[in-house]
């Protein structure tokens, strides 16, 4: 039942998301509320929070299976598959962002290395290799040398800082202190923990508790990392304010009394609570004026440091998370079953 | 005895540029100096750059601050003209994860707008806030007809562009470029003719005889925001960044 | 010798198959159907793009500087006037930079005879609004056909309808608007063209002359009879056959406008006075800086014989003002002048003054309330009250004779043999004697008063060799208590007299000027003085040290902040007398005046003489609807306070035009046309213009020719589409700073966006110069069509007007030609055909071209237009310390011309020297609004980035300011509870719920955003002006049924006009200054309520 409530809903975004899509592709800029002063706006935060979960899922199954933890290790298919869904997700949100989508193959073949963005493509297809290649290990059940495990560990982390230093690097709008990578690390690996957590419960794997221990852990240790941020940059935006409450505070409540039912979906909840926190550093952070008076020299659309995500933007994210579900879900049905049939 | 009253500080700096365009382009070093006391606030320069290179709702490559302080009646007025720099350091070239913008050997920062895919990378890199992205918007397109002036070809880089759905520059990063277009043809930048106040020189600094050679050496000239040792080729005369 | 042979086959080819190819402008059919507007441009974007779809070589040059890309001409974004490089892409203007050809734009401008070819790379400065001129050009809310409206006046409903109709209905009249209700008979020109005999006028004018200078009251009644007996058969032409100085019923059409300049006016004036004769062909001048002109002209009287009269009087006197030289100033006074904002022309003057300031030739002093971008770079910034300007001269004044730092050695000199002698090119009558009578200085002291006989002199005419007797009263000085009598215009023997006179003259009190200036300037101590402005006593002290130790390298150069008040003719009185002091007129760096070529060619040689080429002249006459005369003459005369103003020294007065029609004092109009007019817009409380607009049975038809629907145009009954500053003709002339002799030529540069229409059988678009060709020919006046020049001078297209006097501008003003430019060469002559290969016939058809100006005159011609006109070089205007092109006569310290002239409301003389006088209304009486609580002294001033409504369109310059604020001090504003962004209604004791009615069902609130200042004088509030627009398509309306929806960016912002005071005596029309005629801008006080 829960199934086909699940299957119901993932339909209706994904067609609510396609009407946004189609009508982006076909009318253009005109619908969003893109602009020169604020570049990067909901899909960037949707990008870097997809290919958070992407990285801090894999990193965290991964560290699990070096500690030989036999009651996560299980989880590695399920974590690749994840991985998988929502790094493509990421890339095909990123790809909307472009001005030109259709030069996006350029990101791959002229890659220019003292970018960040350079490195990018390279790193991604690198992450996309060794998902692939833990799949195919974790389908033939054939056992694995720690050494691989360490190597999905570098990889993953390495993305994630990639992604982290794509906003820190000085001198344009550069990010207010070094907190910045760590509180970047911290809120992937949450978010990857959270969602992981929530598919667990979801397909009945009994090992959600243990998970539910790393993800109070991670919740804690994100908590003090967002307080020292807020203490070093001064400032504190109200969005800010509702994430700590709401998707950080609430969440560990939860997790202490460890009400069992409500387990699942703690998880889903601290996951998308991470998007508000990763949109709000990126936003925030772009709002500093270059000069003094900057914005009251020239008044036109895409020139005032505000933004505010139109609801075009909103119907293409809700695309893209329906995407990166259905890509897990026919992923998940078709690895399950191959792998029941093999076994006859 | 009437003082014959020297000529126009356009003339002599034509004919620096014409001199300079005899040298190999890899031996000019172009740079543009801006004397902050003749700077008079009248936005001419942004809305020249506008016209020349049709620029659309969104796009400006030079943008000119103005700064009140001061307390009654003692108040200062300050207008600041800011731009590409064209800095010898580029955090925006560095930036761009397809080399779609280079520094060119005679100092200009360009963007090849048929290999730049719009990731608006580089707009963030900048310190200096040069840099805009073109939506694609048009002045006339919310009235009855979308006019002439916004349908003619801008000549940046010395081709045609016109800004069709789909084209570039349109989904494109913007900037400043010096008027490369005019530059090559022996026409000083659109800000520099239209400056009303004489106040934006520009030239080559390797060559010794020109006139913004001059004016910088006799004058103790400052660039923005110096302390990111980005080695800017824009300079500035009576600079007070303490106001901005 | 190859090259030349094909130059001249290029050329001939041109001119034989000149564009057979129709014009690809008129295919795409500007008003198919309803829209009304620049629609079809869809096939010029396909043109645009198919054409040249290659790359651009590099070796390529940069297309847009080629030579036969670029046309010369004249922007018109303010009334500066810059030369300005139209670069042409496929027929549309796509880049407008200044032209380097120009004084205004370069300072040295290039060489006048620099070849075309060496001009194309070098782009000079103009400003941003020069820069956006291609968005009011293309602006998608033109109007191209004939709207004539649908609705009531101002409802903004319209319906297209042919030319050809349009000038049927409006010259032969009827029921025009039956079909929608209004059944009246609408008097079409043919009816009011009552007097169509131009002899009969002359006679009439004559006769009426008599009954006006006829001082006895009996005797004025008496002619009046005669009159009506002498011309018994043609009375019934008159408005009122009792008053006979009312003038014909032609003087029922009354033509206003905004910005034209000559060219355009010379065409109006032909058309209106010389052809249809009416005397009602009105300017805009008090609107904008009326008494600023009007002091100049007071103080330009030359004591002189007059051939009209044939007798001796002030005469001679022009229409003008000076401003300082800038460039070769040391120390200048900025009065209520902003040059780097407006003031007639930032590119013109800012160069000049940023260049000087750099290299420490020039200090400048600021006098304005506000701290204006000028302001910003003063040595010293003073925040005068608005409306005490001549107080502050008055104090210089008093401070610089009392401490002897007049220059006595020109100030001593009473005539021009005296002023020669010391090298002066002018001379003043500081040191004559004027009668004392009844305690109030009034007339000059004559030989004939202390017994030295008039002198017999005869006048011989040069061209009938006629000899006309007249008598001279010679003048009076005292030099160590001697009188002696002198011509100011002797040139043998100089004259000097003491400054300071205060005697008895055969037992008649007498003054001498300088002494009534002395006694002006020390009514108060310069503590009080300085009081009076609210400035400390030691800025006037200081100014007067410093304006006093430059010799005559100093000026006071003043502008709308002087003038623009009720007080505002004795304000510029003050500061121009303050220049006196020290001699500086005509020097450089002093002050100087503006010089242009003749375009009418009234010099001798030029080619054609235009007020003489007209086969029939009428005589225009009887007073005209702004009574530019004497109250006390005409017949209308009842005693004093008259109903309405008279203004004997000014004309121009655009602030009497619509109300006095509204009173139909002194006389009812039936047709007003009016020309890129917004009188409800621009004038103070223009909005009282609106409900005259709107009443049918006040101005029974109003016609209107203007590029957009404007605040004003609205109104009218047909709206003519009229071409924009890029298609058309005009002479713009110069402005006082401008040292070179100069013509700069308005010339079309661009198709025209406008239908074509055929008017004497030509092909035509339509514009003004149509209309009134249309008209003419429908009525078969005289002037126009066939032999309208005279015989075998056809006038039947403007460019016969037009290019007649490029050719007198080309021509010179020395006889046999010595003056005039070189011919164009052959390489010239191409690049003339070439840079117009887009422009259709019905605007460019060479062969017409060249008959109009005569083929002797074409190369020459040709050369001026490539230029853009004709202008001196630099060097060219000065001649040792000396500006060349000089004022060079008598300047008025003290006017007697003025000192006879009665105030029409209360029947006392003017004071004929300069004087402080408070801010009054036109009966006198002071105006205390503070007393209900209206103690914020409002003003306005300028962006430079924007005009007035004519700005509207330029989406560019709105991202500059997209609204206007209200400016206020911060003190006012903590005391008002207001922060920056509060949202305040301003309300005036003459509109205290600050509404603008449109009288078409919507309101507009007058509300704006304020902005906290620390630049501003405390107690004062400023706007700047081109904001809170509510046409000139910011608002919507309906054309042939279909809705066209405004652009809202366009209305953006506030506009205080409507809440500026009315006069309490007037009602409908705003404080005004009753000498110079101008406006009061900056005495209206406001209340600021804020609103949530």
């Amino acid at each position: 039942m829960k199934q086909k409530i699940f299957l119901f809903l993932i339909a209706i975004s994904f067609i609510v998301g396609l009407i946004g899509l189609y009508r982006y592709l076909t009318i253009g800029h005109s619908l969003l509320n893109l602009n020169s002063a604020v570049p990067w706006g909901l899909w960037v935060a949707v990008y870097i929070w997809f290919v958070g979960i992407s990285a801090g899922n894999y990193f965290i199954v991964m560290f699990w299976n070096i500690i030989k933890n036999k009651k996560l290790s299980n989880l590695t298919t399920i974590s690749a598959i994840l991985s998988l869904s929502t790094l493509s997700a990421g890339l095909l949100s990123i790809l909307l962002d472009l001005g030109h989508i259709e030069r996006f193959y350029k990101l791959f073949i002229s890659v220019n290395f003292s970018s960040v963005m350079g490195w990018m493509g390279f790193f991604y297809s690198i992450f996309t290799f060794i998902l692939l290649v833990t799949l195919v290990l974790s389908f033939i059940k054939k056992d694995v040398t720690t050494k691989f495990y360490v190597a999905g560990i570098v990889i993953s982390s390495l993305v994630i800082l990639v992604e982290s230093m794509l906003f820190a690097r000085p001198p344009g709008k550069h990010w207010h202190s070094i907190i910045f990578p760590i509180h970047f690390f911290v809120t992937s690996i949450l978010s990857g923990t959270g969602i992981l957590m929530f598919i667990a419960g979801l397909l009945k794997k009994d090992n959600t508790s243990l998970i539910s221990k790393t993800l109070l852990v991670l919740l804690i240790v994100n908590l003090v990392v967002e307080i020292i941020d807020i203490v070093s940059m001064g400032t504190i935006s109200n969005l800010k304010i509702i994430y700590l409450l709401t998707a950080n505070l609430i969440p560990i409540i939860l997790l202490i009394l460890n009400i069992h039912t409500l387990k699942t979906f703690v998880g889903l909840f601290c996951g998308i609570g991470v998007l508000a926190t990763k949109y709000d550093s990126l936003i925030t952070a772009q709002l500093k004026q270059p000069f003094k008076g900057f914005e009251n020299a020239f008044f036109e659309p895409g020139l005032a440091f505000s933004y505010i995500p139109s609801f075009t933007e909103w119907l293409v994210t809700i695309f893209l998370i329906s995407f990166s579900v259905t890509f897990f879900y026919v992923f998940y049905k078709s690895i399950t079953s191959l792998s029941s049939k093999l076994v006859r | 005895m009437s003082t014959k009253i020297k000529e126009d500080i356009l003339i002599r700096m034509q004919n620096d540029l014409k001199r300079a365009l005899t040298k190999p382009v890899e031996k000019r070093k172009w740079a543009m100096l801006i004397d902050l006391r003749k700077c008079v606030g009248c936005h001419a320069c942004t809305i020249a750059c506008k016209a020349e290179n049709v620029l659309p709702p969104g796009v400006v490559y030079r943008r000119v601050l103005e700064i009140e302080s001061g307390k009654y009646p003692d108040v200062e007025r300050h207008f600041v003209p800011v731009l590409c720099n064209h800095c010898d350091k580029t955090p925006c070239v560095d930036a761009c994860p397809v080399k779609a913008t280079k520094k060119r050997v005679d100092g200009i920062v360009d963007i090849d707008y048929n290999h730049c895919i719009g990731c608006r990378a580089c707009l963030n890199a900048c310190p200096y806030g040069a840099r805009t992205s073109d939506f694609g918007k048009f002045y006339t397109q919310d009235t009855p007809k979308i006019q002439p002036y916004e349908l003619r070809p801008a000549f940046e880089y010395q081709k045609k562009w016109y800004r069709k759905k789909g084209n570039s520059p349109i989904g494109n990063a913007r900037k400043c470029h010096f008027c490369l277009h005019r530059i090559e043809s022996g026409l000083l930048p659109e800000c520099v003719v239209t400056c009303i106040g004489k106040a934006t020189y520009f030239g080559d600094i390797e060559d010794k005889s020109s006139l913004i050679f001059e004016i910088i050496n006799s004058n103790n000239v400052k660039v923005l925001k110096e302390k990111l040792k980005l080695k800017p080729r824009v300079y500035y005369i009576g600079l007070k960044e303490e106001l901005l | 010798m190859k090259e030349e042979k094909n130059i001249e086959k290029f050329c001939k080819k041109i001119i034989e198959l000149k564009l057979t190819r129709r014009d690809f402008l008129k295919s795409s059919v500007f008003l198919g159907g309803s829209a009304i507007l620049l629609s079809e441009l869809e096939k010029l974007y396909a043109l645009v793009e198919k054409v040249s779809k290659d790359k651009l070589t590099t070796i390529q040059q940069y297309e847009l500087s080629k030579a036969e890309n670029i046309l010369h001409t004249v922007c018109l974004q303010c009334n500066t006037g810059c030369g300005i490089k139209v670069k042409l892409f496929n027929g549309i203007a796509a880049k407008i930079d200044g032209n380097p050809y120009s004084p205004w734009t370069m300072t040295p401008h290039i060489n006048y005879q620099t070849p075309l070819v060496e001009s194309t790379t070098i782009d000079a400065a103009i400003c941003p609004k020069g820069q956006a001129g291609v968005q009011t050009v293309y602006d998608p809310y033109r109007i191209v056909k004939v709207l004539k409206r649908t609705g009531p006046r101002g409802s903004n409903k319209w319906k297209t309808i042919s030319f050809e109709q349009a000038i049927n209905e409006i010259v032969n009249g009827g029921k025009l608007f039956a079909d929608i209700g209004e059944d009246r008979y609408i008097e079409g020109f043919k009816d009011i063209w009552a007097l169509r005999d131009a002899k009969i006028s002359k006679d009439m004018a004559k006769a009426v002359k008599e009954i006006l200078d006829e001082k006895d009251k009996e005797k004025k009644k008496s002619l009046v009879e005669e009159f009506k007996i002498k011309f018994k058969e043609y009375l019934h032409t008159l408005i009122d056959p009792d008053h006979p100085d009312l003038g014909p019923k032609n003087n029922q059409f009354v033509f206003m406008w905004g910005r034209m300049k000559a060219g355009r006016s010379d065409f109006v004036n032909r058309f209106v006075k010389d052809s249809f004769g009416s005397v009602n062909a009105h300017g805009h001048t008090t609107v904008c800086q009326g008494s600023l002109y009007f002091a100049g002209k007071v103080m330009s009287y030359q004591w002189d014989y007059d051939e009209k009269d044939a007798k001796m009087k002030w005469t001679k006197e022009k229409k003008f003002y000076w401003q300082c030289d800038t460039a070769n100033s040391e120390f200048i006074i900025f009065v209520g002048a902003s040059p780097f904002e407006a003031n007639y022309g930032p590119p013109l003057r800012v160069g000049k003054i940023t260049e000087n300031l750099v290299n420490k030739k020039l200090k400048f002093v600021v006098i304005d309330p506000r701290f204006s971008k000028t302001a910003a770079k003063a040595e010293k910034w003073i925040p005068i009250k608005p409306g005490t300007e001549a107080a502050f001269a008055l104090g210089m004044i008093r401070w610089i004779i009392e401490n002897k730092k007049y220059d006595s050695k020109y100030l001593t000199n009473a005539n021009k043999a005296a002023a020669k002698e010391d090298k002066e090119p002018t001379w003043c009558n500081a040191t004559w004697l004027v009668k004392i009578e009844d305690g109030k200085p009034g007339r000059f002291l004559r030989g004939s008063d202390i017994g030295v006989p008039k002198e017999k002199r005869i006048f011989k005419d040069k061209k009938t060799a006629e000899e006309k007797h007249y008598d001279f009263d010679a003048f009076v000085v005292l030099k160590n208590y001697k009188t002696i009598t002198f011509d100011p215009n002797d040139e043998n023997n100089p004259v000097e007299g003491d400054l300071f006179v205060n005697t008895e003259v055969n037992g008649i009190k007498v003054k001498s000027a300088f002494q009534i200036l002395w006694e002006e300037a020390s009514k108060n101590t310069i503590e009080k003085w300085a009081k009076i402005c609210g400035v400390k006593a030691d800025d006037i002290i200081e100014l007067a040290k410093e304006f006093t130790s430059h010799g005559k390298k100093a000026a006071a150069d003043i502008h709308r902040g002087v003038s623009q008040h009720t007080n505002g003719f004795y304000n510029v009185y003050a500061w121009l007398t303050l220049n006196l002091l020290i001699g500086n007129y005509d020097w450089k760096g002093g002050m100087v005046q503006l010089s242009t070529f003749n375009h009418l060619g009234e010099k001798e040689g030029q080619p054609y003489n235009l007020k003489k080429l007209h086969p029939d002249k009428m005589t225009p006459f009887g007073i005209d609807i702004i009574r530019h005369g004497e109250y006390e003459k005409s017949t209308l005369f009842k005693g004093y306070p008259a109903k309405r103003p008279w203004y004997p020294i000014a004309s121009d007065v655009y602030q009497e035009i619509i109300p006095s029609i509204g009173d139909a004092y002194p006389y009812p109009v039936k047709i007003l046309m009016m020309y890129m007019a917004a009188p409800t817009y621009s004038l103070p409380a223009g909005n009282t213009n609106i409900d005259v607009l709107v009443d049918t049975k006040k101005i029974p038809l109003v016609i209107a020719c203007d590029i957009t629907i404007g605040t004003s145009s609205m109104y009218a009954d047909y709206i003519f589409p009229d071409l924009s500053y890029l298609e058309r003709w005009e002479f713009h002339g110069s402005h006082p700073s401008v040292t070179q002799k100069v013509q700069p030529i308005r010339q079309p540069t661009i198709a025209p966006l406008v239908e074509t229409v055929k008017v004497f059988g030509e092909e035509m678009p339509i514009c003004l110069e149509s209309v009134l060709l249309a008209i003419a020919e429908k009525l078969g006046l005289k002037g126009f069509g066939k032999d309208g020049f005279a015989a075998g001078m056809d006038f039947k297209r403007p460019e016969d007007f037009y290019l007649k006097m490029v050719a007198n501008v080309a021509y010179g003003e020395k006889p046999e030609g010595k003056d005039s430019v070189p011919d164009a060469d052959l390489k010239e002559m191409k690049i003339f055909y070439e840079a117009r290969r887009h422009l259709p016939k019905s605007v460019f058809d060479p062969v017409k071209w060249e008959k109009a100006c005569g083929s002797e005159y074409w190369k020459k011609v040709v050369y001026v237009l490539n230029r853009g006109g004709r202008f001196q070089n630099y060097e060219d205007a000065y001649e040792a310390e000396q500006a060349k092109n000089k004022y060079g006569k008598l300047i008025n310290l003290y006017s007697e011309k003025l000192a006879k002239t009665k105030n029409s409301m209360t029947g006392e003389t003017f004071s004929g020297v300069a004087t402080f006088i408070p801010i009054t209304d036109c009966l006198g009486r002071p105006i205390e609004d503070e007393k209900e609580g209206y103690n914020l002294n409002l003003i306005t001033y300028r962006e430079i980035s924007q005009c007035k409504t004519r700005t509207a369109p330029n989406y560019w310059l709105l991202s500059l300011l997209p609204e206007n604020f209200i400016l206020i001090n911060s003190q006012d504003a903590k005391n008002l509870g207001l922060k920056d962004g509060s949202i305040v209604k301003v309300t005036s004791a003459s509109n205290p719920d600050g509404i603008l009615d449109l009288k078409n069902g919507r309101k507009i609130y007058i509300i704006g955003k304020v902005k906290v200042t620390e630049g501003i004088r405390p107690g004062v509030v400023a706007f700047s002006l081109g904001y809170g627009n509510w046409a000139t398509g910011s608002s919507d309306y309906i054309v042939d049924g279909k809705l066209i929806k405004g652009d809202s960016r366009r209305g953006k912002g506030v506009h205080c006009n409507p809440v500026m005071r009315t006069d309490p005596y007037l009602k409908n029309t705003c404080l005004v200054d009753l000498v110079g005629g101008s406006v009061s801008f900056y005495d209206t006080k406001v209340k600021l309520t804020p609103i949530s």
